[in-house]
């Protein structure tokens, strides 16, 4: 019954970790407005973004929407 | 001497620290705050997301206070850094508070559980946490069916008798008894109900553990860093493991 199961005390993140190129990708999702999972990456994002609190999400993902020259 | 360090930059000197640069605990709640502003401008409401961010806070409790070696002052700098974001997040701060009290509670419980009394503790699966109500599973070791809690985290103005139940008749009434809020008492009822039931289908037994909060008369843990409180100098002893021990073993829950 608990063979599959997580410890509380388990190494392996709870929470899926990011990339930066993940988190910006997830940014633009909520942009786009289209729907955002709370747990697969809402969540993750909010961790990405708290471990990386100098990275400003929101500029990072609209310089990758800026059409280029 | 003057004249041969006249212009010179001192060594030690330290700029003073201007208004841009900012403390950890500032530069997250300065995310915290550009996340409340894009959730808020997209329509993705926070509160909705408490149980999700609760969960992840009692596993990050785990690794800091359980798993890593840093020394305790910057254990507790992470664990203010994670509440210095969330209470940001949440802008409200009681829908925060509510989360906070919650799930520092489920971390307390799993701390005693699993490194003062020494059973391996689990985390339920989504469908059990949200769907069956329970707040982590813990194996006795001793060949019966793991057990399945909920926790409730409650202010009480009185140490209580017993804190385990097992959501027989008896120990309901013993539970009205000491909570004396039927609203509290049926609410309660109803998510033991919901536990009882995935438990009875899934070889598991089900028990509910009543917390006294940290605003209580006698409370068992702390709120901010998710301990439970301390009986000796050295926190190797506190009064929810011992509890949790004798009453399991009253209830002869503890068979070896």
């Amino acid at each position: 019954m608990v063979d599959n199961r997580t410890l509380v005390s388990n190494r392996a993140p709870m929470v899926p970790r990011l990339t930066q190129k993940q988190a910006i990708e997830i940014v633009r999702k909520i942009q786009r407005e289209e729907p955002v999972d709370p747990r697969t990456e809402l969540l993750p994002l909010l961790t990405f973004a708290r471990n990386n609190a100098k990275l400003d999400l929101e500029a990072l993902a609209a310089e990758q929407n800026a059409p280029e020259d | 001497m003057t004249n041969l360090v006249e212009g010179r930059e001192k060594l030690t000197t330290r700029s003073a620290r201007t208004e841009q640069e900012q403390s950890p605990v500032e530069m997250v709640r300065a995310q915290a705050k550009r996340m409340k502003d894009l959730f808020k401008e997209h329509q993705i409401r926070i509160p909705e997301l408490g149980a999700t961010i609760g969960k992840s806070i009692v596993y990050e409790l785990c690794v800091l206070h359980i798993l890593s070696d840093l020394p305790r002052n910057l254990v507790m700098g992470e664990v203010e850094k994670i509440h210095a974001f969330y209470e940001e997040l949440f802008g409200d701060t009681s829908d925060y508070e509510a989360v906070r009290k919650g799930f520092m509670a489920e971390f307390a419980v799993a701390y005693a559980f699993s490194e003062q009394i020494g059973y391996p503790v689990y985390l339920p699966t989504p469908e059990e946490d949200t769907h069956a109500k329970i707040d982590l599973i813990v194996d006795l070791e001793d060949g019966e069916p793991p057990l399945a809690i909920q926790i409730k985290s409650l202010n009480l103005q009185f140490d209580p008798n017993q804190i385990i139940y097992e959501l027989t008749d008896a120990d309901f009434k013993e539970l009205g008894a000491e909570i004396n809020n039927t609203a509290l008492l049926e609410k309660m009822q109803s998510d033991a109900q919901a536990m009882e039931a995935y438990c009875s289908k899934n070889n598991l037994r089900p028990l509910m553990l009543v917390v006294p909060s940290a605003q209580s008369d006698s409370p068992l843990y702390n709120d901010r860093t998710g301990l439970p409180v301390q009986q000796t100098s050295n926190g190797e002893e506190t009064m929810l493991a011992n509890r949790i021990y004798n009453e399991l073993e009253e209830k002869e829950l503890i068979t070896w």
